[in-house]
């Protein structure tokens, strides 16, 4: 059902457009990614803090390693453009 | 050339500034509230700063290497966000739908810039 919406819109929105469509998704992936990243970390430190009884440490340290993991999609990503121009 | 036109070729701070001026204006004849007010305009600005400073991380990043040194920039400046944003939203100066508004409208001007800048360059 949302291959045949995402289909419909890059007709719809005709030749000339399928390249701002392909930047949008590639972004908004980004976004989901960053998003991602930092909340897998921040609940994987509320687990370990539960299992480990060491409140709040775990918490603080394994959303650092998701934020910075967040950052290295940003680079990432960078990278990517900067290779495609 | 139609006001939304001019708008969009005009630099990126410009728009966003413009168009935090009018939520703010809007803002202030809807509710008469200076939290919201306030609010739109520490959003708006927060989001161009960090945006623009994110944007020189990333350059330095790609340009220089060293990817630790740069991490640690990009820590410096979430931390430096957060404590601002907190500080306001807890202070009751800023009212935090608002301020959630204004740091919107930059996402709002990248699209609309982005958008044009890919139609212009087919």
């Amino acid at each position: 059902m949302l291959l045949k919406c995402v289909i419909f819109w890059v007709h719809f929105l005709g030749e000339d457009r399928k390249e701002l469509f392909r930047l949008v998704s590639k972004f908004s992936t980004v976004g989901l990614e960053m998003g991602f990243s930092v909340v897998i970390g921040l609940l994987m430190g509320i687990y370990l803090d539960r299992y480990l009884k060491t409140d709040p440490w775990m918490t603080i340290v394994f959303l650092l390693f998701g934020v910075i993991a967040a950052f290295r999609v940003i680079i990432r990503v960078a990278k990517e453009s900067q290779q495609e121009e | 050339m139609t006001a939304f036109q001019i708008m969009i070729k005009l630099p990126f701070e410009i728009t966003c500034v413009v168009l935090i001026f009018a939520a703010s204006v809007l803002s202030w004849f809807i509710f008469g509230s200076y939290n919201i007010f306030i609010g739109i305009w520490a959003g708006g600005l927060i989001g161009i700063i960090n945006f623009k400073w994110l944007g020189s991380i990333v350059k330095g990043a790609l340009s220089e290497g060293g990817a630790a040194r740069y991490t640690i920039k990009y820590l410096l400046k979430l931390f430096f966000v957060i404590t601002v944003s907190a500080f306001l939203i807890y202070a009751r100066l800023a009212d935090p739908l608002a301020f959630l508004v204004g740091f919107t409208i930059i996402i709002f001007t990248v699209s609309l810039q982005g958008a044009d800048f890919t139609n212009r360059s087919k």
